[in-house]
């Protein structure tokens, strides 16, 4: 809640009361004239809303809040996971930074992940994170799924129309998703039509801020709500024997839009002062899923610290009532993949510097 | 489908293209009445059996009462049979659960325990009011004010006409059908003026009263869940700021929605008239009930008051007649003993108006502004209130009679009192003014502040839109 939504409400009362019957006029200017209005009004809004740090609050802000809060306790040195659903669950940042500490690394972890969270929605979130809490992380795992990298526009086969869908496309993030869908992430020439459509519809929502100011709350008044979700009870029963499975591994890079915007990405992140960009994958029973993340370790990450979960001893361990369902873990499979989890980043050197 | 829906505009543009295509009058009215039976099947497809049982039976009644002398007693039944079917539906579905467990309660405190639970019936959306426009017509046709109609389907139609169907203006039946007659036209003058009271009510329900709704429901609780409020950690401010916010959104709300209803009935050629005329700008009660809900109200003084004797009677019998309209009027509102008791004090307040003050001894306008305002405000807490307790409460806040607790709301809750006087100035003063400098009706200057309206209603438009405050009752 913020003043602006008064004084906005007050000057379209102005506005609506004003207006009568007009005199008629040229058509082209009348157009004209509404357009230069709507778009004037749109990016007017846009700089009152950037200005005041007013946006559209989803879930994902709270967990950013919830991560700034916990990462402005002291000075240790920040490790920042971000995913999708399959973090949310996966990654436990009280387990993690107990376990590192115990081992002797002083390092916070922070988990900034939820469900259908596209590559570009954890970046700006990543990015909201760093400017609210003033701290740039020593390291950044992100999350990489087959789900995200090959379907672009992930998110509109779970939401349409929200706050969330709306708020992650600007014009900047509608333009990496489009030349995703140029590129052939998406499923079928009518998934690619439809998730096409989709785009320019939430672009357009987007830039002319619908819901921004009346569903809008300044990020600093958010409630914080911790990322990680907990599970106790199987939601789907899940052959667990898949996880001994193995595919044959080829060694491959990521789409060709995916792979510019993480290079992008992690120049920026570089130029923050962020010191490394990890890549992970939490678990997933499907052994096609594990191997893409491997092909991509030994392929497109190869020079960056990569954990895969399609290691055979972990796999094992997950093989019994540990899934909340075929893609996500129980809370007891998190605190066996966490375990391992610490060990692999151990073991990739990634935070040998930071510590 | 609710006006500020994205389903309601493909709707309304898909029937209002088809109503025009068409140049029959027959077939326009019928494409009416199909789009109104989507309209409310849309709500719940198994209430259309109901409201059809209410046109039919109100047609019948109707055509009975007309085809008999007055002074006959069958036309006499048949009238009283209208009124009795009509009264019983929502007597049923509104108020049947309500009094079997006032009466449980009551036998309850003298230790009788009559056994039965209680039962929920769900509430029809929009009951209230169609049952008040079939009684109306039925009662129009006894007094002579309008013939019979003998087509079934121009009943249904004034019934269950889309645009007011869910939460009024209750429209009378002999304005109504006349218009039914009319050929209609479309043209640039109609359109305009659809959009512009359409806007204004966009302005009002998505603009303003959506949005304080994050006001009222932290003190109040939701409206659609019960039992959620604990005002014990409520500062007396976020009380007060609370219920403030509550006189915001109701009277934007159903104002909202009454323009719009007005907006979109004037699209097809239909001229519903106003619901609302700036009532938080009224000097006086009896002038806030000229000006709040003037279709209820004005049913209320034309079907009840007048024939309980009106002010035509001693001065002891017209204060009588005024408690029970105003108590009904409470009881319309909902069926719960804080609307009965908000329906009292506002009959006792006409009563003190009528008693008290004499046309000589008027009070300023300034001090009757800020009292009938201020009585407005605490009768709003009964209305929004869960419970007598909750009221109590919150009007301890008011007089300061209470510990306040620490939690507080934001303090830009004040700003409605600014944009409440904004409204009513513009409405009633500044707005004749503006409206009046030629430049504003230049078309470069109309369609860049319509550009500048539409970018600020949807900034203000709140995704995640609440219904409409009127539809429970």
């Amino acid at each position: 809640m913020h003043w602006s939504l008064f004084a906005l409400a007050g000057l379209g009362l102005v506005l609506a009361h004003g207006l009568k019957l007009p005199l008629a006029g040229s058509r082209f200017a009348s157009i004209s004239a509404f357009m230069v209005g709507l778009f004037a009004t749109a990016l007017a809004v846009k700089s009152l809303a950037a200005t005041n740090h007013i946006g559209r609050t989803t879930d994902f802000d709270r967990f950013v809040q919830a991560a700034v809060i916990e990462a402005t306790q002291d000075d240790a040195p920040l490790i920042v996971f971000t995913g999708a659903s399959y973090s949310r669950n996966g990654i436990d940042p009280e387990r993690l930074t107990l376990a590192l500490r115990e081992r002797g690394y002083p390092h916070r972890v922070v988990s900034l992940s939820i469900e259908a969270a596209s590559i570009l929605e954890r970046d700006a979130h990543l990015n909201q994170f760093i400017e609210l809490s003033g701290r740039v992380p020593d390291t950044v795992f992100i999350e990489v799924a087959r789900d995200f990298d090959q379907r672009a526009a992930y998110m509109f086969g779970n939401s349409k129309f929200n706050m969330r869908a709306i708020e992650q496309f600007d014009l900047k993030r509608a333009a990496w998703t489009s030349f995703g869908i140029l590129g052939g992430a998406c499923e079928g020439a009518k998934g690619c039509l439809m998730d096409s459509a989709y785009v320019g519809l939430h672009a357009s929502l987007n830039f002319f801020n619908v819901g921004l100011i009346g569903g809008g709350e300044r990020i600093f008044d958010v409630n914080a709500v911790p990322a990680y979700d907990p599970q106790i009870e199987a939601r789907a029963k899940s052959q667990t024997e898949l996880a001994l499975k193995q595919e044959p591994v080829s060694i491959f890079q990521g789409p060709q839009w995916v792979r510019s915007f993480r290079y992008q990405q992690q120049s920026h992140l570089h130029e923050k002062g962020v010191r490394e960009v990890a890549y992970y994958q939490p678990p997933a029973l499907d052994p096609t899923a594990r191997a893409y993340m491997d092909g991509l370790c030994a392929g497109e990450f190869v020079e960056h610290a990569c954990i895969s979960p399609n290691d055979p001893n972990l796999m094992e361990q997950l093989n019994g009532d540990h899934w909340f369902d075929p893609s996500h873990l129980l809370d007891s499979g998190t605190a066996i993949y966490n375990a391992w989890l610490v060990d692999e980043i151990i073991a990739s050197n990634v935070l040998e510097t930071g510590a | 489908m609710i006006f500020t829906d994205a389903t309601f505009f493909v709707f309304l543009a898909a029937i209002f293209t088809a109503y025009w295509v068409l140049q029959d009058k027959e077939e326009r009215l019928s494409l009416l009445l199909v789009g109104s039976t989507i309209f409310y099947g849309w709500w719940d497809w198994r209430f259309l059996g109901l409201i059809g049982a209410v046109i039919l039976v109100s047609w019948l009644a109707a055509n009975f009462v007309a085809t008999r002398r007055p002074g006959d007693q069958a036309r006499r039944y048949a009238l009283i049979a209208g009124i009795v079917f009509n009264l019983s539906v929502i007597a049923v579905f509104k108020y049947f659960g309500f009094f079997a467990d006032s009466a449980r309660s009551m036998l309850a405190t003298v230790g009788v325990d009559p056994g039965w639970t209680a039962m929920n019936i769900l509430l029809p959306v929009g009951i209230s009011f169609y049952v008040f426009q079939a009684i109306s017509y039925i009662v129009d046709v006894a007094r002579g004010d309008m013939p019979p109609e003998p087509r079934l389907r121009r009943v249904a139609l004034y019934i269950a006409f889309f645009p007011q169907l869910v939460a009024g203006p209750i429209v009378r039946a002999s304005s109504f059908f006349p218009q039914m007659e009319r050929q209609k036209k479309l043209s640039g003058a109609l359109f305009f003026a659809g959009l512009r009271a359409f806007l204004l009510g966009f302005a009002y329900k998505a603009g303003v009263a959506d949005n304080l709704a994050q006001f009222v429901d932290p003190i109040y609780g939701s409206a659609l869940v019960a039992g959620d409020t604990d005002l014990s950690a409520w500062s007396n401010l976020a009380l007060i700021g609370g219920t403030l916010a509550f006189a915001g959104l109701i009277y934007f709300d159903f104002a909202g929605y009454s323009l719009m209803a007005i907006g979109v009935a004037r699209w097809f050629g239909f001229y519903i008239p106003k619901n609302f005329d700036f009532p938080y700008s009224s000097p006086s009660i009896d002038d806030f009930w000229r000006r709040w809900h003037i279709s209820l109200s004005s049913w209320l003084r034309d079907y009840v008051y007048i024939p309980l004797g009106g002010n035509r009677v001693s001065k002891s019998k017209t204060y009588r007649n005024l408690m029970v309209t105003m108590l009904l009027g409470g009881l319309w509102h909902g069926a719960a003993w804080t609307f009965v008791a908000w329906g009292a004090m506002h009959g006792a307040a006409l009563i003190f108006q009528k008693a008290v003050f004499s046309k000589d001894i008027a009070l300023k306008f300034g001090l009757g502004l800020i009292a009938t305002q201020l009585f407005v405000l605490l009768t709003w807490v009964p209305f929004r209130a869960e419970s007598f307790s909750d009221t109590m409460t919150i009007w301890s806040a008011f007089f300061g009679l209470r510990d306040g607790g620490s939690a507080g709301l934001s303090v830009w809750v004040w700003l409605v009192i600014p944009l409440i006087a904004l409204d009513a100035l513009l409405g009633r003063g500044a707005i004749k003014h503006l409206r009046n400098i030629a430049v504003f009706r230049k078309p470069t200057l109309y369609w860049g502040s319509l550009g500048v309206l539409s970018g600020i209603l949807l900034a203000l438009y709140p995704l995640e839109a609440s219904p409409f405050v009127y539809f429970q009752f």
